[in-house]
């Protein structure tokens, strides 16, 4: 067993592709990732002021709800910033090429136009309109029946109250970082499957297999010895990649990391099994390769939550099924324990990791067994 | 010519009539389940998710929550109130709005107690759940001291006042379709698949040349042109099978609003398709092997993706990462998507359809010199 461990082992340091991918790759991907992302995080933190250009032919109730909004107290208060346009083509150039929001009044009726890749601000406009234009509507209903009250509600300064707010200001709250530095890394270990299959098939294509059948080395301890050489090359592969989310981006692993990155390795010798298993069963390289790469990794990466962070629910029926990917029960495992200090998910992904590693690792020995009895 | 229509039908043989089941199950079951799913990938990451936590269950606390879910940009989520920091913690939500028990009476007294917006520090989002509840509010606590404390007043005010004012209409920048904001993420999705089929079956003859196919082949007298070009044609087809089977699916099937007419989209995604061809052949020409190529092409196809724009918008990006995204093609076909989601017309996408196209013409270019270097020192070989 120590030979056939030996052999893969160093036929992996030999020919060192697959160990600079799976090193360089994930730091390469928490970079990149982490920084295109921290914009995106950020956006949601900062809302700047809006741009908004009008173009108002209306005299009636439209045009006083625009005079309300763009007078200087309530346009500082909401962050708005106005400006006139001077056409309706004109105003819609800017909502296309500048993502600036466009209201044309016309009659009685502001149209408002934004940007649907900026459909916050959009939204933004369109609430404060409607809330200012229902306010003026109440303000006349409660006139007609007690006029001393909406004139003194008239002399009120809503557009400086503030709702009661409440802040958190704890530090450990999940940044871009601390998703993507563990989503990449599991990402990565997906494709830890790719890894076996070149031995896979040259030692069945060349017979090495059968000659160590005859020499007394059964199947189970073949796929043993080598599945835990992939491990060992993963376990090393992988560290400078943790260890840079870690020391250079600060991602959170819990107060424990050796035993979040102990907890990976389990993904690692899922994703490895699968590799062998695939390779085992449907004998030929091509189909292997096209199945992962063209429905495996993109379906399970993406439900995993690989490029686009899902939310660690399962309310609706795309949460649901996102729990078809391995990928999403680790990073789920993960994130539930570091920051809803659930250990459900863990233990839960922990169980199905094993239970399907042994059941795959299992089958395959099966197989291959039978297929040396028939050949 | 023979030999090259030869060898194309060949490739066909083999990717699609062999093995037709394989060929829909390998080729179209992913297109068929994303498509499927198109309407469930509602997830934005640049959406603000709003945490909404309703103690007070009354008329009044429920039209408040209510307010909040459908507003473009925003997505709500039921929580408890001892969820809300877990929520922020996980950064499932960016704010909550919490209503205490005697929300409601309290307004109906006119006044305005037992709501809380929970924020990050620093964060300022608050503006947007201000933007749609303050004035709201307001009115309705405006009603309640016009009521006299009467709920029943109250009441029938709050039915006959607060509701949705038809004065201010959203109107679509685009004169032809609205709510498209989603289908970026799904197009994006599509691309990735395409990439990835498109490199998997230029891999194949990686796959000959480990199975020692590709020297019997050359030892015939097939030119390196002819069997590179029958693989780029027959890959061009599948991908545009993959590319018509989605864009029906999007129109008959989940009837889906992607913002453009499905003919244009046909034609952006056909272009981006033969670019993933040609890619995925520069991939295989410089490779040796099929790990090599396997892991060249992922690890570029990923790059492509993320630079792209799909899942993340590119204005959204650190300035000298969106310099950079220039680079990948998914970011020009993304791009055409969005200008003619703006309304532009086909014209206006001509620049992006030039780039993509000089893309093709390098990718190919370069493949082919690779190839045509190989093919000699092969030739020389053999003679």
């Amino acid at each position: 067993m120590i030979q056939i461990f030996k052999k893969v082992f160093l036929n992996q340091i030999r020919n060192p592709k697959w160990l600079l991918f799976l090193v360089l790759f994930p730091i390469v991907l928490v970079v990149l990732i982490g920084t295109i992302l921290n914009g995106a995080f950020n956006s949601k933190k900062s809302l700047d002021d809006v741009q908004v250009v009008v173009l108002n032919k209306s005299t009636g109730d439209a045009s006083h709800l625009i005079d309300t909004v763009s007078s200087a107290t309530v346009a500082k208060n909401y962050g708005i910033v106005f400006s006139k346009t001077s056409s309706v083509e004109e105003g819609k150039r800017e909502v296309r090429l500048d993502k600036k929001i466009f209201l044309n009044a016309v009659g009685d009726q502001i149209k408002i136009y934004y940007n649907e890749a900026d459909n916050i601000n959009g939204s933004r406009i369109m609430q404060t309109l409607q809330g200012i234009a229902n306010s003026v509507e109440v303000t006349t209903g409660i006139y007609k029946i007690n006029p001393k009250l909406a004139m003194k509600m008239l002399n009120e300064k809503n557009a400086k109250y503030e709702l009661p707010q409440a802040q958190f200001t704890d530090k450990n709250f999940m940044t871009s970082f601390d998703y993507y530095g563990v989503a990449e890394i599991t990402l990565m270990m997906l494709y830890l499957a790719l890894l076996p299959l070149a031995d896979i098939f040259r030692d069945r294509d060349t017979k090495i297999k059968n000659r160590m059948k005859l020499a007394g080395i059964s199947d189970f301890k073949y796929y043993f010895s080598s599945m835990a050489a992939y491990l060992t090359i993963a376990a090393v592969s992988f560290l400078p990649g943790f260890l840079v989310t870690i020391y250079a981006y600060g991602v959170n692993w819990g107060p424990n990391p050796v035993l979040a990155y102990l907890y990976l390795m389990i993904f690692c010798v899922f994703s490895i099994i699968v590799g062998m298993f695939l390779a085992v069963f449907l004998k030929s390289r091509g189909k292997v390769d096209i199945i992962m790469a063209v429905v495996i990794f993109p379906v399970v990466s993406f439900l995993g939550g690989s490029y686009s962070p899902f939310p660690f629910t399962f309310d609706t029926v795309l949460e649901k099924l996102t729990l078809i990917s391995p990928v999403r029960w680790v990073n789920l495992g993960l994130f539930r324990y570091l920051y809803n200090d659930d250990f459900l998910m863990l233990i839960i992904s922990i169980i199905l990791l094993i239970g399907f590693s042994t059941v795959l690792f299992t089958l395959m020995v099966w197989k291959s067994g039978k297929d040396d009895v028939s050949a | 010519m023979k030999v090259f229509w030869t060898l194309i039908k060949n490739n066909f043989y083999i990717t699609i009539a062999k093995k037709p089941i394989s060929f829909i199950i390998i080729t179209l079951l992913p297109i068929i389940v994303l498509v499927a799913c198109s309407k469930l990938i509602n997830y934005n990451t640049t959406y603000i998710n709003v945490g909404v936590c309703d103690n007070d269950k009354t008329y009044t606390s429920k039209f408040i929550a209510g307010l909040l879910k459908g507003v473009d940009g925003v997505t709500t989520y039921q929580i408890n109130s001892n969820e809300i920091e877990s929520n922020f913690r996980d950064n499932t939500i960016n704010i909550a709005v919490e209503l205490d028990k005697g929300f409601e009476a309290s307004l109906i007294q006119g006044k305005v107690t037992g709501i809380t917006i929970h924020e990050n520090a620093g964060s300022n989002i608050y503006v947007m759940v201000s933007s749609i509840l303050k004035n709201r509010i307001l009115s309705i606590r405006n009603l309640g001291r016009a009521t006299g404390g009467d709920s029943k007043k109250f009441y029938a005010a709050m039915n006959k006042y607060i509701v949705n004012t038809s004065i201010v209409q959203k109107e679509a920048v685009n004169d032809l379709y609205a709510n498209y904001n989603n289908s970026i993420l799904f197009i994006g999705f599509l691309i990735m698949l395409i990439f990835f089929k498109a490199s998997s079956v230029a891999n194949k003859i990686n796959v000959d040349r480990d199975n020692n196919v590709y020297s019997r082949i050359f030892v015939a007298n097939v030119k390196a042109w002819q069997y590179y070009g029958s693989n780029v044609v027959c890959n061009i087809a599948v991908a545009i099978i993959q590319v018509l089977v989605s864009v029906l699916g999007i129109v008959y099937l989940v009837n889906m609003s992607i913002g453009i007419r499905p003919l244009d989209l046909f034609l952006i995604l056909s272009i981006i398709s033969v670019v993933a061809v040609s890619f995925g052949t520069l991939c295989v020409a410089v490779t040796k092997d099929v790990d090599s190529a396997s892991i060249t092409s992922t690890l570029c196809i990923l790059i492509f993706v993320l630079l792209g724009g799909s899942f993340i918008q590119v204005q959204y990006f650190p300035d000298i990462i969106n310099k950079l995204s220039y680079i990948s093609p998914v970011r020009w076909a993304i791009s055409c998507v969005l200008t003619l989601q703006g309304g532009a017309s086909m014209s206006d996408i001509l620049g992006n359809i030039g780039v993509m196209a000089a893309m093709i013409a390098a990718f190919l270019s370069v493949s082919f010199y690779v190839i045509d270097k190989r093919d000699k020192s092969f030739m020389s070989l053999k003679s």
